[in-house]
């Protein structure tokens, strides 16, 4: 799996006049890495990741799955929303077997092989229970074990852990890194959290906003095996204050632009 | 208390203030439910009160018993019209009425309001005749339908499918509305397509809704079962209760009066419990 997005624009057209989006933004994600994009609200992240899934068309520029040029959203692209997205009238196990239907397995194979990514995610307990009986970092196991039931070549996350208290979310972000290690998944994720960020990723993309583009592209050297330690590790700090660093001053600049402007 | 060099705030005399605390309560809390055993008896109150209070007024003789029967001879005339096969006939008849005008609206209005909710193009096609249409007062095509349709079954059935359709469509069409954005995409990014999103995602959410519009207009349905046979019919509950009134029974007015609330209710029962037995999912 390669996924490129080059020379990427995105513009959109309001009552208020032509908004750019993101403006000639170009990143990568190879197979098996886990690569964040960081940027505050508004810096047109999550634009960027519906493009990817094919759910909004770009203005110019390309995205490639595999040389394959994206035109729509496929199950090839696995998406974790923010909000829950399960269908509240179905199972867990249902839930997880529904992309496998839509694209016509059998229902023999889509049990199995939605029972094998709910052990997965450790939730073969709950296959019978209704999405309204969980808890919201369960509702997410869910999610993304319907996601990786597809068995898709990237796997798509925007702002997966944005709605979770704080000791849900690090339990998260532990489960996705040992999922991700498990399955050699490629991930992109989108996140305004930067300790997130540093914790998860091989790679990550710093965003600026208006225009949005990346500003700048920070190797994570921290490992695969990562733990609760390796937030204490003195390096960790280090990186996360290099991208605080450069979100405020991004942030700064957009302001010193808006006055000069 | 905070003291600001230079900065004096206006500030009241905490005595001045009225800190009452307000004690919690059960009967008058507002938006929260009640124990069960006072909700049933609170039920319970809602049939009987009314009934004693009829009860006692006709009993006191306040009023003429020729205007205001008594339970008792609306019950006899209940058992009088039931005897003589009336009563029976004129339930078959109203009830086929109402079904088969309530049918055809609802075998309608399910795709045709599903397809307005979803498709900005249906519904920009759609939207402004039956905005216009469903104003039409239901009653006022009466004429048009005895014209066209005769004086049989046809234009009684077509008189509640109009009555109903429209706003059943439009109920729908709003509660398709309400589908999550995010569980549509979530569904074309699991290889979803159009029509599968539509049938297996659209459909299932609101099934709801519509069984919640199909108990609000069933009321309509029933409302117009009345007025058409009130004007042309030879059975049925309406008719009856028009035929009463040229005798001047009371007695049989309010027998067919209770009748018809009971069934709507009954009507209703069995709506609820369709949505309970086949959506576990949307009630609590």
């Amino acid at each position: 799996m390669h996924l490129e997005v080059s020379e990427l624009n995105k513009h959109f057209s309001t009552a208020k006049g032509k908004v750019i989006a993101l403006k000639d933004l170009n990143l990568y994600v190879e197979q098996g890495e886990f690569v964040c994009v960081v940027g505050a609200s508004g810096s047109g992240k999550s634009t960027l990741l519906r493009l990817v899934a094919g759910l909004d068309q770009p203005t110019t520029g390309t995205i490639t799955v595999d040389q394959q040029s994206v035109i729509g959203p496929g199950a090839d692209r696995g998406m974790v929303f923010q909000d829950y997205t399960l269908y509240p009238w179905l199972t867990v196990q249902k839930n997880v077997e529904f992309g496998l239907k839509l694209q016509g397995v059998s229902a023999k194979a889509r049990r199995e092989q939605a029972s094998y990514y709910l052990d997965m995610v450790g939730l073969s307990a709950f296959a019978q229970s209704l999405p309204k009986q969980l808890s919201g970092g369960m509702k997410q196991r869910v999610a993304i074990a319907r996601a990786l039931a597809s068995q898709p070549k990237i796997l798509l996350m925007d702002e997966p852990f944005g709605a979770l208290d704080i000791q849900t979310k690090e339990t998260m972000q532990q489960f996705t890194l040992d999922l991700w290690a498990r399955t050699g998944t490629s991930i992109l994720m989108i996140t305004h959290d930067v300790r997130e960020a540093v914790f998860l990723s091989q790679r990550i993309y710093v965003m600026t906003a208006r225009p949005g583009t990346v500003r700048a592209e920070i190797e994570v050297a921290l490992g695969t095996a990562r733990t609760a330690a390796t937030r204490e590790d003195p390096r960790f700090k280090a990186y996360q204050d290099q991208v605080i660093d450069l979100l405020t001053h991004s942030a700064d600049q957009a302001v010193d632009q808006a006055l000069i402007g | 208390m905070i003291e600001l060099e230079g900065f004096s705030p206006p500030l009241l005399q905490r005595e001045t203030i009225n800190h009452k605390v307000w004690k919690p309560r059960t009967f008058w809390r507002m938006g929260e439910p009640i124990p069960g055993h006072l909700s049933l008896g609170l039920r319970i109150l809602s049939i009987v009160v009314p009934f004693c209070l009829w009860w006692a007024l006709s009993a006191s003789g306040v009023v003429n018993p020729k205007f205001l029967p008594s339970p008792v001879e609306v019950a006899q005339a209940f058992g009088r019209l039931w005897a003589e096969g009336y009563l029976l006939e004129d339930v078959r008849a109203s009830v086929t009425r109402v079904g088969l005008g309530f049918l055809l609206a609802a075998v309608l209005s399910v795709p045709l309001g599903i397809g307005m909710g979803a498709f900005a193009t249906v519904r920009s096609l759609l939207e402004p005749i039956m905005g216009i249409v469903r104003y039409m007062p239901a009653p006022a095509f009466i004429p048009l339908l005895i014209i066209y349709l005769g004086l049989d079954e046809a234009p009684k059935i077509a008189l509640i499918f109009i009555g109903v359709i429209f706003f059943n469509t439009l109920m729908i069409m709003d509660a398709v509305k309400f589908v999550p954005k995010h569980l549509l995409e979530a569904t074309y990014t699991l290889g979803g397509s159009r029509r599968q999103t539509l049938m297996q995602v659209i459909t299932p959410f609101v099934v709801p809704n519509i069984l919640d519009a199909f108990r609000i207009n069933m009321a309509s349905a029933w409302n117009l079962v009345v007025v058409a046979e009130l004007i042309a019919a030879t059975e049925g509950l309406g008719k009856r209760i028009a035929i009463a009134q040229k005798f001047f029974r009371t007695d049989e007015i309010f027998a067919y009066l209770i009748l018809l609330g009971v069934i709507g209710f009954l009507f209703d029962l069995l709506l609820r419990w369709v949505l309970r037995a086949t959506c576990k999912w949307a009630v609590d």
